[in-house]
C-alpha cells in the first residue's frame, strides 16, 4: 500500500495529464461557440490532428531510428563488445534483435562501464542514449534501446502539425455554417462521422493497418531543477509530458487574447450580438472564421496530445474527449477560469474510477467504477438545471449571421 | 478552370480508388471467401491472423481468394455478407469470432454444398436454444486458457511475483486467457515455492476494447503500487497498457499475435497459431478430407497455442524450460483450467501455502466462460448484503455527484 505522499505524487500529475487536452478542446469550443458557430466537431477534428500528428511523429522517429541504428552497429557496437571482453572477459553479442542480454555485473562494474563508455563516445552522442542500451546491469536489443530515445522536439512538432491539420479541417466546417448558413450541428456531425473514417483508409494505405504506433516514450521523468522542488517538484515537475505545460501555456496565452485584447472583444460581440457588430464595422465573417479556426487549431493539438499521453499507438479514436470538452464547456458555463475547474473535475473523477483501488477508504466502499464514471455527468446536469436561467451561453451561437435580421 | 479542376478531381478519384480495388477487381469466381467481424483484415489481431493464413495459403495452392466486409455488427449484415461470398463463387467461407454463431447456423442450412468454417465459436440459434453444426461446417476453438498458462508460468520462471490481468470485455476467450494466466503463474509459484502477489484486485475486465486514459491510469495505478507485469488480453486497449507500463519503467504481455514489435515493454505474447490453424483446416478441403459436424480445438496438442520465444524478452527464462512446460501441457500431466469453477478446482490441487495465496480468486465472482454472447455477464453476488451495500453505495455516488454540482454552482455563483 502507497503511503499518503505517494499517492498524491502519483495523483496528481495524472489528473493534470488528462485536464490538459479536456481543457484545451473545451477552449477551442469556447472560441468557436463565442465567436457564434457551435462547433460539436471536435470529436473528428480532434481525430484528424491525432491522426495527422502521430504520423508525423512516426516519420520522425524512422528518420531518426535509421541514424541512430547505423550509428549503434557501425560505432557503438563494436566498441563495447571489446570493451566487455577486455574488461570482464565475458562474451557479450549485441545485435538488432538479441533481446536482453544479462551479464551479470555488479553495480560497481555496471557504473565504470557506464562512465567508461561515456567517455569514449564523449561528444558524439548523449549519455542518455549510452545509458537506454545497457540498462540495469542487462543489455537490451539495440531496437529496444532506440525506444528509450526520448527526443522532445518530435512531440512538439507534432502537436504543432496537429494544429495545423485542425484549421484545415475546422474550415471545412466554417466554410459550411459560416458561408452556406448551413444547420451547424449537421455538418459538424458530418465531420465526426468522416474523420475516424478517413484515418483509417488512409492509416490502411500507408501502413496497411489501421494503427499508427509512436514507439517512443515522450513523457519526462523529472524537469532539470524544477523537479528537485520539494512537494511542488514532485507533484508538478515529475512524470509530466511537455505537451502539459506547453498546453497551460497555451491555454493562458488564448485567455489573454480573449479578454485583453481588441480582438478577442470582437469575437465575444459576434456571438452575442453580430448585427450589432456588423453596425460597427466589424466583419463578422472574418471573425467567425477566426473563431472556427482557433478551436480547429486548439482540438487538433488536444488530439495529439490525447495520443502522446494516454496510448502508445492511434488507433482512430480518442475516446470521447472531444465530446467530453464539450460537456466540460457547458458545465464551465462558458467562461475559461470555470472550464479549467470543470475540466479538473472531470479529469479527478475519470482518474478516480480508475485508481480508486489504491486509496484506502475509497477501496473500502468497493464502489463499481462505473459509478465514478458518472458522477461528472449528473453533475453537469444538476449544473444545467440550476444555471439554465442565468447561462452564459453566448446569445447568437448557433444561428448563421443574417446581416438583414436586426 | 471548372473543368480542368473536376477533370482532376476525377483522375484522383479513379486512380486513388484503383489501388484498394485490386482484390475485387479481379474476374472470375473466388473459391475461398472470408468475412471480417467487427474489426478489420489488418486489426493485429485475428482478423489479421485469418486472413494471413487465407493469403498465404491460397497462393500457395493458387487458389482464388476474396474478404467481405458485412456492413454492420449484426446477424443479418452477416448473412447478407455470406450471400454475396456465394454468389461471388465461394467454396469456403472462413468467419473468424463467436459473433457468427448464429449467422453461420443459419447459413449452414441454406448453403449445404459451401463449407463454412467458424472460428472461435459453435453455431447455434440466437436465443442458445439449439446448438447444431451440419456437416458442412467446421468449428475451431482454441485453448486461450493453455496461452494464457505459458504467458503466467513464463512470467513467474523469469522472476517476476507481482502480477496483474486485464482483460477487454469477459467474452468467453478473453476469459479463457485470464483463468489460464492465473492458474500458470500459480502452477509456476508452487514449483519454485515462492509466494505470488497476484490476487484478485490485479484481476479485471476494462469493458472495451479500445485504449483510453482510464485503462492507462487503472494500469499506471497497479504499476506504481508493484505490479510488475500485467497481461493484456484486450485488443487495442492494449496499447494503454504499452504506455502505462513505459511510463513505469515496467513490462506487459500481449495478446492473440506476437505484439513485441509494438512497444520495447512487451515481454512475451501470448499466441494463437489463427494462420496455421486455418491453413489445416484448408488444407483438407483441398485434399478432400474436409470433416464438418464436430468441433474442432486447437491446442498444445495440435499447436494451437504457443509463446514466440524468439523475440520474447526473457534473460532467464529459455527455450529449455519452455519445451518442458510445453511438453507437459501436451502429455496432460498439467490440465489447465478454462473456466473459473475448474481455476478453483485447479487451486485445490496446489500446496497449502499456494492454496492460501490464491484464496481471492476463488471468493472472486468472475463470469464463467460459459457466458457465451459477447455481454459481461456476472455471477450473482453470494449474499444479499453486499447487493445491497452495492445499491446503496451506487444512490450515495449520485448523492455525492448532485451535491458536488450544486457546491460548484453556490462557490462560483457567490464569485460574481
Amino acid at each position: 500500500m502507497l503511503s499518503f505522499s505517494e499517492l498524491i505524487y502519483f495523483i496528481v500529475p495524472l489528473v493534470i495529464a488528462s485536464t490538459v487536452p479536456l481543457a484545451l478542446v473545451a477552449l477551442g469550443a469556447l472560441f468557436s461557440e463565442r465567436s457564434g458557430v457551435v462547433n460539436i466537431a471536435l470529436e473528428g477534428i480532434m481525430l484528424m490532428g491525432a491522426f495527422v500528428g502521430a504520423l508525423t511523429i512516426k516519420n520522425l522517429e524512422i528518420n531518426d531510428d535509421k541514424k541512430l541504428l547505423s550509428f549503434y552497429e557501425n560505432d557503438f557496437v563494436p566498441y563495447v563488445e571489446v570493451y566487455v571482453e577486455e574488461e570482464f572477459d565475458k562474451t557479450v553479442t549485441l545485435a538488432e534483435n538479441s533481446f536482453y542480454v544479462d551479464l551479470n555485473l555488479t553495480q560497481a562494474q555496471y557504473d565504470k562501464m557506464i562512465e567508461d563508455v561515456n567517455a569514449h563516445f564523449n561528444g558524439d552522442i548523449s549519455d542518455q542514449e549510452v545509458n537506454t542500451i545497457a540498462t540495469s546491469k542487462t543489455f537490451k536489443s539495440i531496437s529496444d534501446s532506440i525506444q528509450d530515445v526520448k527526443t522532445q522536439r518530435y512531440a512538439i512538432i507534432g502537436i504543432l502539425v496537429g494544429a495545423l491539420v485542425g484549421i484545415v479541417f475546422s474550415l471545412l466546417h466554417a466554410f459550411a455554417s459560416i458561408n452556406m448558413k448551413a444547420n451547424q450541428i449537421i455538418s459538424a456531425t458530418a465531420l465526426n462521422m468522416f474523420a475516424p473514417a478517413f484515418a483509417i483508409f488512409t492509416a490502411r494505405q500507408i501502413f496497411e493497418t489501421q494503427k499508427v504506433t509512436i514507439l517512443r516514450n515522450y513523457r519526462i521523468t523529472s524537469v532539470p531543477l524544477l523537479g528537485d522542488i520539494p512537494v511542488i517538484g514532485d507533484l508538478f515537475f515529475k512524470g509530466a509530458y511537455l505537451s502539459t505545460y506547453l498546453g497551460i501555456a497555451i491555454f493562458v496565452i488564448a485567455v489573454l487574447v480573449l479578454y485583453k485584447t481588441k480582438w478577442g472583444l470582437r469575437l465575444r460581440s459576434c456571438g452575442e450580438n453580430p448585427q450589432a457588430a456588423d453596425s460597427l464595422g466589424i466583419n463578422i465573417y472574418k471573425i467567425r472564421y477566426a473563431g472556427v479556426m482557433v478551436s480547429g487549431a486548439l482540438a487538433g493539438m488536444g488530439g495529439v496530445i490525447f495520443v502522446l499521453s494516454f496510448a502508445a499507438n492511434f488507433n482512430a479514436t480518442v475516446s470521447g474527449f472531444g465530446f467530453l470538452a464539450l460537456a466540460v464547456l457547458i458545465f464551465g458555463n462558458w467562461k475559461p477560469g470555470r472550464i479549467i475547474f470543470a475540466a479538473l473535475f472531470f479529469a479527478s473523477m475519470r482518474v478516480l474510477g480508475s485508481v480508486h483501488t489504491l486509496i484506502p477508504f475509497l477501496e473500502e466502499l468497493k464502489l463499481q467504477p462505473q459509478i465514478y464514471a458518472m458522477i461528472p455527468y449528473i453533475a453537469t446536469l444538476v449544473v444545467l438545471a440550476i444555471t439554465s436561467k442565468n447561462s452564459a451561453a453566448p446569445r447568437a451561437a448557433g444561428e448563421p449571421y443574417d446581416p438583414g435580421k436586426r | 478552370m471548372k473543368k480542368l479542376l473536376v477533370l482532376i478531381a476525377a483522375f484522383v478519384l479513379v486512380f486513388g480508388l484503383n489501388n484498394t480495388t485490386d482484390v475485387l477487381a479481379a474476374d472470375g469466381d473466388f473459391e475461398i471467401a472470408m468475412i471480417t467481424d467487427s474489426g478489420t483484415i489488418d486489426d493485429e489481431s485475428f482478423n489479421q491472423g485469418t486472413w494471413e493464413g487465407i493469403t498465404e495459403f491460397c497462393d500457395a495452392e493458387g487458389l482464388t481468394y476474396k474478404y467481405y466486409k458485412p456492413a454492420e455488427i449484426s446477424d443479418n449484415a452477416y448473412l447478407a455478407a455470406i450471400d454475396l461470398a456465394v454468389q461471388g463463387g465461394a467454396k469456403v467461407v472462413v468467419t473468424p469470432g463467436f459473433l457468427f454463431e448464429s449467422s453461420v447456423y443459419a447459413a449452414q442450412t441454406t448453403y449445404p454444398d459451401v463449407k463454412f468454417i467458424l472460428i472461435d465459436g459453435v453455431p447455434h440459434t440466437p436465443d442458445y436454444a439449439t446448438f447444431e453444426t451440419a456437416a458442412n461446417t467446421m468449428p475451431i476453438l482454441f485453448n486461450e486458457h493453455e496461452s494464457g498458462f505459458l504467458a503466467g508460468y513464463a512470467a513467474v520462471k523469469e522472476g517476476y511475483t507481482s502480477l496483474g490481468f486485464t482483460g477487454g470485455m469477459a467474452v468467453p476467450a478473453v476469459v479463457k486467457f485470464g483463468v489460464g494466466f492465473v492458474a500458470g503463474a500459480y502452477y509456476a509459484a508452487e514449483e519454485m515455492d515462492i509466494v505470488l502477489d497476484f490476487n484478485s484486485d490485479r484481476y479485471t475486465y476494462f469493458g472495451d476494447f479500445g485504449p483510453s486514459d482510464e485503462h492507462k491510469n487503472l494500469a499506471s495505478s497497479w504499476y506504481v503500487s508493484g505490479t510488475e507485469v500485467i497481461f493484456s488480453a484486450a485488443g487495442g486497449a492494449g496499447a494503454s497498457v504499452m504506455a502505462a507500463a513505459s511510463d513505469n519503467s515496467a513490462l506487459m504481455i500481449g495478446v492473440d499475435i506476437d505484439q513485441s514489435g509494438q512497444s520495447a515493454t512487451v515481454l512475451t505474447s501470448a499466441m494463437k497459431q489463427l494462420g496455421e490453424a486455418v491453413k489445416q483446416a484448408l488444407q483438407l478441403y483441398v485434399d478432400d478430407a474436409f470433416v464438418g459436424g464436430t468441433t474442432v480445438t486447437k491446442g498444445a496438442v495440435n499447436d494451437g497455442v504457443a509463446l514466440p520465444m524468439d523475440t520474447s524478452r526473457f534473460t532467464t527464462f529459455n527455450q529449455a524450460a519452455y519445451d518442458a512446460i510445453y511438453a507437459k501441457l501436451v502429455d496432460g500431466t498439467v490440465v489447465v483450467p478454462a473456466s473459473h469453477e475448474e481455476l478453483v478446482t485447479f487451486f485445490t490441487e496446489l500446496d497449502a501455502t499456494q492454496y492460501a495465496a490464491a484464496k481471492s480468486f476463488m471468493d472472486f465472482d468472475a463470469p464463467s466462460a460459459d457466458a457465451i454472447g459477447g455481454t459481461y455477464t456476472p455471477a450473482e453476488d453470494t449474499t444479499e448484503e453486499v447487493k445491497n451495500n452495492e445499491v446503496l453505495f451506487g444512490v450515495l455516488g449520485v448523492v455525492i455527484g448532485a451535491a458536488a454540482g450544486a457546491g460548484v454552482m453556490f462557490f462560483m455563483g457567490k464569485k460574481q
